[in-house]
């Protein structure tokens, strides 16, 4: 029966002297295992000559700034941010706010209500999208009724 | 008997907290305490990663982490070993990740690859080394890697790699031993040069 792990143990003196004086006993008698032990402090001297490794020099100054940083974002308050959230979500609700169109079908009224998108559109930039999607669904054909001969002269 | 292990930061100003003050200036403490066990995390990080980018890339997660939780840093207590059990903890995660991706798994790489069998122990020049011992390390599991970076690159006892592994003292020697007998193997051609006196 040899010594398994108490030989690595024994090596860095990490044994109860009770512990240690019965792997001695067994060194004494086990050449087998006193081979292991000569090996596995060889080993660990192998290990020694690991080289020194070194990080780059400006990699702690480039850490300290990053925690900067993360500290920068801790201290923003919350109930900044709950009225930073608040505001964008009252922008969001007005930039979605779209004119109804208009009930008469004549050209008149049709340029009347594109002048008015143009307006608002203008001063509500992200509400392009919603505008295109809403007037191809929502405008009568009528509105332009020089529209359909023009497409039938293509 | 002999005995390699030493406190890691026995050396290293400002390992623990003096008093209660300065636990409340967190940022400016955090920064001393970091600089001052910067090397030892930056080597532990290495030898986990094995490259110097991925050493970078850890240490600075784990100081980032540490210095969110460092509310929760015990004064009196090692701020080495507080880091490095994060930084550990990091390095776990990433490979869980990486194993997820089944990009590759430092658990496949066997000790094969380790030596270069063309390169006799007679022909090592002196601090070339630390190629093989370095390739050896790599190849080892992540466990038993990590427990050699503590115990026998970094001189920490095993209660305090116990403690930053989060494992039993026992653990922690029966993976030392299993890693160092996989070590003899790899390194089979210097552990006998070594023996007989030409390294």
């Amino acid at each position: 029966m040899h010594l398994s792990h108490e030989l690595t143990a024994y090596l860095d003196g990490t044994l109860t002297a009770e512990e240690a004086s019965v792997v001695a006993a067994h060194l004494a008698e086990c050449t087998e295992c006193r081979t292991t032990l000569d090996d596995l402090r060889a080993v660990r001297s192998l290990l020694h000559t690991a080289p020194p490794i070194r990080p780059h020099p400006a990699a702690l100054s480039r850490t300290l700034a990053r925690i900067a940083m993360v500290e920068t974002r801790q201290t923003v308050p919350q109930w900044l941010i709950a009225v930073a959230t608040m505001a964008v979500g009252i922008a969001l609700l007005l930039q979605l706010r779209v004119p109804t169109a208009p009930r008469q079908s004549n050209r008149v009224s049709a340029l009347w209500y594109f002048q008015q998108q143009a307006e608002f559109a203008a001063v509500h930039p992200m509400a392009d999208v919603t505008l295109t999607s809403y007037l191809s669904s929502a405008l009568p054909y009528e509105t332009f009724p020089e529209w359909p001969a023009a497409q039938k002269t293509r | 008997m002999e005995r390699v292990q030493t406190p890691l930061a026995g050396s290293v100003p400002g390992t623990t907290f003096g008093s209660a003050a300065d636990r409340t200036a967190s940022q400016e403490s955090f920064a001393e305490l970091l600089a001052a066990h910067w090397q030892h995390a930056y080597r532990f990080a290495y030898y986990l990663t094995g490259n110097a980018h991925d050493s970078e890339d850890l240490l600075q997660q784990a100081a980032e982490e540490a210095f969110r939780a460092f509310h929760r840093f015990q004064p009196g207590t090692r701020f080495d070993r507080w880091l490095f059990r994060i930084m550990h903890n990091s390095f776990v995660d990433r490979l869980r990740r990486e194993r997820r991706r089944k990009i590759f798994s430092l658990d496949d790489v066997s000790g094969a690859a380790v030596m270069d069998p063309a390169a006799g122990p007679s022909e090592v020049a002196e601090g070339a080394l630390d190629g093989p011992v370095l390739r050896a390390l790599r190849a080892l599991p992540p466990d038993a890697r990590a427990v050699v970076a503590l115990v026998d690159l970094q001189g920490l006892p095993y209660d305090a790699a116990a403690e930053i592994l989060r494992c039993p003292i026992g653990t922690v020697r029966s993976r030392l031993h299993r890693a160092r007998l996989a070590l003899r193997e790899w390194l089979r051609p210097y552990v006998d040069a070594l023996q007989q006196g030409d390294l």
